[in-house]
């Protein structure tokens, strides 16, 4: 079978622009580091209204820092941070229940995309305070190789029933999460709600 | 009669009316191209798509109506707009697919790296200001002006004009626009913990905003496209092709910049301009571009007028612009019935030009039914005009 030479060039063209945009564009993402390490006195902005301060150290790999950005950062968000192999995910969206709730909904989302049916395997519920005094319910999970928790938090303003619902999830390889424990459990204890 | 027919045979040739749609050319490399990258499109589309129907399913089921009744609505609004040497379905529907799929898998996944780029190279508040803004234009424009490229070198006799790739690329753009609207829906939702009210608000707010989208800035790119390499019969214009794929590029980018843009401000006035700027450019595009293809739907018809099966009233109305199509229709005693003439004298039109030019009997049975929508009120296009022509 023989090409018809004059459609070489065009489909070539655009075979190029694949190839750049499918692989070399994720290969240079793959081997390129996050460089720009949070700084003491940085306040990421999780929702509107709500904050949380990253240990200086952490890479900020999606989100807003607060006076850092032009746009509003909305009711629906995610944020993340980094560090090495160790990730801190956070997302905000509007929930009306409590947090308990919210997290059994995580995880019936969680359990749905991993066709298991039930708990996720978590351990057993306890609470999570901030220093401002908003309480949590968290749970840790294991794998194989990764471990982490997850963390639900519903912020409510005075007189409203629909409130802002926080899932946090912290994951990473067993010896890391371990070495990190205290900056992961002070970034959590930093969340605060404007009153 | 004969230098009409001359003129006939000339428009058939130009503007390639007519002729058939084929995808599958294996020898042509545009053919392999499009269908290995419309099969990687589809392997990134499944993995997101199992997981929507996973756990969002809801919110899956909801955007794919919403947006397929959309779709519907626009596909029929493109048609509409191509009533002279239309594109056809078959190419319509490859360029549909080519945006939904194979555009939509070169984006996805190279959106995904410039934007964790741009986060990398100038921190995470610069990338959620601009990084959309930044990368969207030049992968989504680009993968999605691929299309038209590509389906240009699978239909050269097909894709002959600007208004032929303005056309196309409102399909590519289409088939774009609805994919991502989809998965919006979803990810809404999934970003709500799975709350279906979400896309919802996704379903309201891409659908206001669905005019000035993907199918304007491609219907844009496409045209600017051909005008930039030029086409047999239509010279090239560089600087403008060049102009009009930059211009869909910049709103695109405005658009997506437009919350950065505004700041402080509640109320943003770039979507606006965006959506403003975007309209005319299209309608300029269309207005400059159409002009080739009246003149050969007029030089397709003007034998007909000789044969008394049109009036030269009814010519003008055909290969005019759609003011002086509903002038024509307004001035007529019996408005339904004008319609109907009209149209059946685009089958007509059609028939002869996918018949070649040649005396057929389609082209006679297209003729006679001319004849039968005159007849329904009595009126005849000229002196001698009959059925039985």
């Amino acid at each position: 079978m023989e090409i018809d030479r004059q459609t070489v060039k065009p489909a070539l063209l655009v075979l190029a622009l694949a190839v750049v945009m499918t692989v070399v564009l994720p290969f240079i993402d793959s081997r390129t580091p996050y460089h720009d390490p949070a700084r003491r006195g940085d306040i990421a902005e999780l929702a509107d209204g709500i904050t949380l301060v990253p240990v200086p150290g952490w890479e900020l790999t999606n989100g807003a820092l607060l006076g850092h950005t032009r746009s509003a950062v909305g009711t629906t968000a995610d944020t993340e941070l980094a560090d090495d192999s160790v990730t801190f995910g956070v997302q905000t969206a509007p929930f009306a229940g409590t947090p308990s709730a919210l997290l059994s909904r995580v995880n019936e989302i969680s359990a749905k995309l991993h066709h298991t049916r039930g708990s996720t395997g978590g351990t057993q519920r306890y609470a999570v305070t901030t220093r401002q005094g908003a309480v949590g319910i968290g749970e840790d999970f294991a794998g194989v190789t990764k471990q982490g928790s997850v963390v639900a938090f519903v912020f409510r303003s005075r007189g409203q029933t629909a409130g802002e619902g926080l899932e946090l999830v912290v994951s990473g390889p067993r010896g890391q999460i371990s070495r990190r424990r205290a900056d992961i459990v002070a970034m959590i204890r930093s969340i605060r709600a404007a009153s | 009669m004969s230098a009409l027919n001359a003129d006939r045979r000339r428009a058939i040739e130009e503007s390639g009316w007519g002729e058939p749609f084929h995808l599958v050319q294996p020898h042509n490399l545009a053919f392999w191209v499009y269908c290995g990258l419309v099969v990687v499109g589809a392997i990134v589309i499944s993995s997101q798509v199992s997981i929507a129907a996973a756990a969002y399913s809801g919110a899956l089921t909801t955007g794919t109506i919403a947006f397929g009744l959309l779709a519907v609505a626009y596909l029929y609004y493109i048609h509409h707009e191509d009533r002279y040497t239309t594109v056809p379905p078959k190419l319509a529907a490859a360029g549909f697919v080519w945006g939904a799929v194979g555009a939509i898998g070169l984006a996805l996944l190279a959106n995904d790296a410039v934007m964790n780029l741009y986060s990398k190279a100038f921190g995470a508040s610069f990338a959620f200001d601009w990084g959309a803004a930044l990368t969207a234009p030049f992968d989504e424009e680009l993968a999605k002006g691929a299309g038209v490229l590509l389906l240009l070198t699978l239909a050269p006799r097909l894709v002959r004009s600007p208004f032929d790739a303005l056309i196309l690329g409102a399909f590519i753009g289409l088939g774009f626009q609805i994919s991502e609207d989809i998965s919006y829906a979803w990810i809404g939702a999934a970003n709500a913990f799975g709350d279906v009210g979400a896309a919802w608000s996704t379903i309201i707010a891409r659908t206001l905003a669905s005019i000035p989208s993907h199918w304007m800035y491609t219907g844009i790119f496409g045209a600017g496209l051909v005008w930039f390499i030029g086409r047999p019969d239509v010279r090239a214009r560089k600087a403008l092709g060049l102009g009009l794929m930059l211009t869909a590029m910049l709103m695109h980018g405005l658009w997506d910049a437009s919350a950065a843009i505004a700041g402080d401000n509640v109320y943003s006035i770039v979507p606006g301009i965006v959506a403003l700027v975007l309209i005319s450019v299209f309608v300029w595009v269309y207005g400059n571009s159409v002009s080739i293809e009246r003149e050969w739907m007029r030089e397709l018809m003007a034998p007909e007028v000789n044969l008394g099966v049109i009036t030269p009233a009814e010519l003008d109305a055909l290969a005019g612009s759609r003011s002086t199509l509903k002038h024509y229709i307004s001035s007529q005693p019996n408005r339904r019935t004008a319609e109907h003439v009209l149209k059946s004298e685009t089958v007509l039109a059609h028939q002869i030009a996918r018949d070649g030019g040649a005396e057929t009997e389609a082209v006679r049975q297209a003729r006679a039914a001319v004849a039968d929508a005159r007849g329904i009120s009595g009126m005849s296009a000229s002196p001698g005009l009959s059925r039985s022509r």
